[in-house]
């Protein structure tokens, strides 16, 4: 064959000639795998409604995607995950228990107006998942702050509280109507609802079951929690994968426990190590700091602004948390950070390499 | 004490297609085209005509200033003609000989009279003489830089042999076949330059290139002058100011050139022609390249006469294997692809890639999605995405806040992009000013 018309080609020609093999559908697409052991376990654990529930929250930001991309004759983007994902994440953090017809609005929600009216993939401000939370919580808080399975086997404190005595009515309701172990972090305000010494409670939720109902699962969390272990994984799998790096997820937890331990060692609580350590794996904080804060679209483009990030992160959950007694004050803290990121990318720049500052 | 650059890559290297070839040496070209611009200076000023009968080596075009070179005749023969056709630095006069008569100087020893004897001048006349430039110019062709100038002061030679290209292995084979020419070809420099030391930056991967030249070292007592120093293996660690700050330590300030920091870079093929140049007296005619890529029939490297064309050397490199998605001229990263098979080998060409299409990257560009790898991997600390994002909306002067001047083009952010946003050809052209000839985005 003659070589003249062996090399005939219409592409883009410029250098580099070779890619890395990386792509943002495959990106994202790592980041759906390594959600599904937790959402799997989820749909286990809390039963038919949460598997449903997950699916629905994936279809209808994909049909939503769609039907806007459709409206708006914009490129049809579906292929490359990023609207199924928005879909998955807000189903993490949705009660598992919710209406089914409430998370599609706030899947709808989370992609036409957090994601696609910002311009779409890469441009928007704020993780759009936890927008639609947002939202849900503010139409809906009802049924998002008592969705899940209250009194069923699967949540351990509530059975074990219950049947404990000691512990009043009025503090029973806080813990039981919101995720274990939020309503350890105010202990300020729980400890005076206890007629008798705090130790009895801090007893009852040292005992290993809590942590094992924690760690395995069945505690009684947001769909994306049951098994703090798996979603551990899934972001283990992600850093990995080089998909994610280890600046936001470690800052977030690093600087979480720091203001915990310090908050609780100067108000002399019993352990706060401990508490700490409630902070960290309860909350919906593991599924945050690993599947939402580090969501590349959303977070800063440094190594350097990312740490920032997510300290902001770590210390918003814990100042939350502390003061407005808020569920799921991770994802609060989240949105909150987001709004910050174009100012931290203005101040992490990187230097120059030999770059003359008086030349210029 | 051990430097690294920020950033950079590791592509897979491929170079298992011609690590192990041999240097082996294809035919002259019946016809031969020689480009009047094979570097960085102006076009060199012909000095034949069509009809003249040239000999091998002979001059043929006149370097004009300090930037541009001579240029001799690859095969002798009869001019037939000087006319404007493709080349890889787009379409410029090129003079075309036929060949005819007698190679005399292919295989013959010339000259050998030892150059300890002569003045810097001397050497220094010679090696322009023979026209040489610098080897690897990655695409383009540059010329000496001014560093060989008596007037300047360069205190220290480095020698790239870093090898971090993908697919190009000739350096590490000259190393490897002919260690003690490049040892005295770098003491040759040496003298030129009157620089004290020389560093030979070699990939900390390559252990055999290392030994090597630690054997070839220890075989000469006057080469105390030349230490080793080992690098990190990452691309772009052979690029001017990467390896500069490699060895050294020493950062090149924008606006300063490595001759104005001291330095002065070589890679192997440069010190190689240049120990030809002045034990030989031979001119600058032909040159090693890597020929290579999934598609053709053998690949390897080759001696191969400048000016030869592309086309000639695939065919006798056994042919391409099927439809070559793309051919480069040059590295992967910052080569330039062709289509036309009649442009011809000039100066610069390290390599010839003929890549499959697996090999070679086709796809869209999709948007940014803030990923923050193209930062991570660049060498120079700059943001090319902001720098893509201000370009895209039009943005010209928030651009240049993110100093796209200090490019160095290495390629890496492209490489790395998970949106395939061809970022380094953004920045190439707001740095060429073509959104000033052409307006409109990519
Ligand atoms: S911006 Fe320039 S120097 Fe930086 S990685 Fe891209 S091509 Fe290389
Ligand atoms: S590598 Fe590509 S997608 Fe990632 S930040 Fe840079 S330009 Fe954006």
């Amino acid at each position: 064959m003659t070589p003249d018309s062996s090399a005939e080609t219409k592409i883009n020609l410029y250098a580099p000639h070779i890619m890395s093999g990386d792509s943002t559908g495959r990106i994202i697409w790592t980041v759906a795998a390594a959600m599904l052991p937790a959402l799997a376990y989820s749909s286990f654990i809390h039963g038919i409604n949460t598997l449903l529930l997950i699916l629905v929250c994936a279809a209808s930001a994909v049909a939503a995607e769609i039907l806007f991309q459709l409206v708006t004759g914009r490129r049809i983007t579906a292929a490359d995950g990023s609207a199924a994902v928005t879909g998955l994440v807000l189903a993490m953090t949705l009660p598992p228990l919710l209406p089914l017809w409430m998370a599609a609005a706030g899947s709808c929600f989370a992609v036409i107006a957090a994601k696609q009216l910002f311009g779409g993939l890469g441009r928007n401000l704020f993780n759009p998942a936890l927008a639609g939370r947002a939202l849900l919580f503010v139409i809906w808080s009802g049924s998002m702050r008592t969705a899940w399975n209250v009194t069923s086997e699967g949540n351990i404190p509530a059975e074990k509280l219950t049947s404990y005595g000691i512990i009043p009515q009025q503090a029973l309701d806080v813990i039981t109507s919101t995720p274990p172990g939020e309503g350890m972090y105010n202990a300020a305000t729980v400890i005076p609802w206890f007629t008798e010494s705090f130790t009895a409670f801090y007893d009852f939720m040292i005992g290993q079951n809590i942590l094992k109902a924690l760690f395995a699962g069945n505690s009684g969390g947001l769909t994306g929690e049951a098994a703090v272990i798996l979603v551990l994984a899934g972001g283990v799998f992600l850093l990995w994968r080089g998909v994610i790096t280890w600046h936001i997820p470690f800052s977030f937890l690093i600087s979480l426990s720091f203001a915990s331990y310090f908050f609780y060692s100067f108000t002399g609580s019993v352990s706060p190590g401990f508490i700490t350590f409630i902070h960290i794996i309860s909350g919906s904080v593991i599924p945050a700091a690993f599947f939402m804060a580090a969501d590349p679209v959303t977070s800063p483009l440094t190594g350097r602004g990312m740490v920032i990030f997510g300290t902001g992160c770590g210390i918003f959950t814990f100042i939350i948390r502390s003061a407005g007694f808020y569920p799921e004050a991770a994802f609060w803290a989240i949105l909150l950070m987001n709004a910050a990121v174009p100012l931290i990318d203005r101040i992490t720049k990187p230097p120059v390499f030999g770059l003359n500052r008086s030349s210029k | 004490m051990f430097h690294a650059f920020k950033g950079g890559i590791r592509p897979p290297l491929r170079k298992e297609l011609t690590g192990n070839s041999s240097l082996e040496n294809l035919s002259v070209p019946q016809v031969c085209y020689l480009p009047l611009k094979q570097d960085s200076g102006n076009p060199a000023v012909p000095v034949v005509k069509a009809g003249d009968s040239v000999d091998e080596g002979e001059l043929v075009a006149a370097g004009e200033c300090a930037g541009s070179a001579n240029i001799h005749a690859s095969v002798p023969g009869r001019v037939v003609d000087i006319a404007g056709l493709p080349t890889v630095y787009g379409v410029q006069p090129v003079i075309i000989i036929e060949a005819e008569g007698a190679f005399g100087k292919t295989g013959k020893a010339g000259n050998t009279g030892s150059w300890e004897n002569l003045s810097r001048d001397e050497l220094f006349k010679k090696v322009r003489d023979a026209g040489l430039v610098r080897l690897s110019g990655e695409g383009c062709a540059c010329d000496l830089d001014g560093t060989y100038r008596p007037d300047k002061k360069t205190d220290t030679l480095i020698i790239n042999c870093t090898a971090v290209e993908p697919y190009i292995t000739s350096d590490e084979i000259l190393i490897r076949t002919h260690a003690e020419e490049i040892i005295e070809g770098i003491l040759i420099a040496l003298k030129i330059l009157d620089a004290s030391k020389a560093v030979i930056a070699v990939n900390d991967r390559n252990s055999d290139a290392a030994l090597t030249i630690a054997g070839a070292l220890g075989n000469r007592r006057s080469a105390s002058a030349i230490t080793i120093k080992k690098i990190k293996n990452r691309y772009p660690a052979g690029a001017e100011k990467q390896i500069v700050f490699g060895t050294l330590g020493r950062v090149i300030k924008s606006g300063q050139t490595a001759a104005g920091a001291g330095v002065s870079v070589h890679d192997v093929a440069t010190i190689f022609a240049l120990r030809e140049a002045v034990v030989f007296d031979k001119p600058l005619i032909e040159r090693y390249i890597t020929v290579s890529g999934g598609m053709i029939g053998i690949p390897g490297n080759y001696k191969v006469r400048i000016g030869t064309r592309i086309g000639d050397i695939a065919e006798e490199c056994g042919g391409l294997k099927g439809k070559a998605s793309r051919v480069i001229i040059g590295g992967t990263l910052t080569g330039t692809a062709v289509t036309d098979m009649n442009i011809p080998v000039v100066k610069g060409t390290s390599a010839i890639l003929f890549l499959s299409d697996g090999e070679a990257y086709a796809g869209e560009s999709g948007t940014c999605i803030r990923c923050g790898r193209c930062i991570r991997v660049c060498p120079m600390g700059l943001m090319p995405c902001r720098i893509a994002s201000a370009l895209s909306r039009g943005d010209m002067t928030g651009a240049s806040d993110f100093h796209p001047e200090m490019c160095i083009m290495c390629g890496s952010c492209s490489y790395i992009c998970p949106a395939h946003i061809p970022l380094v050809h953004l920045i190439n052209r707001f740095n060429s000013k073509d959104y000033e000839i052409n307006p409109g985005p990519v």
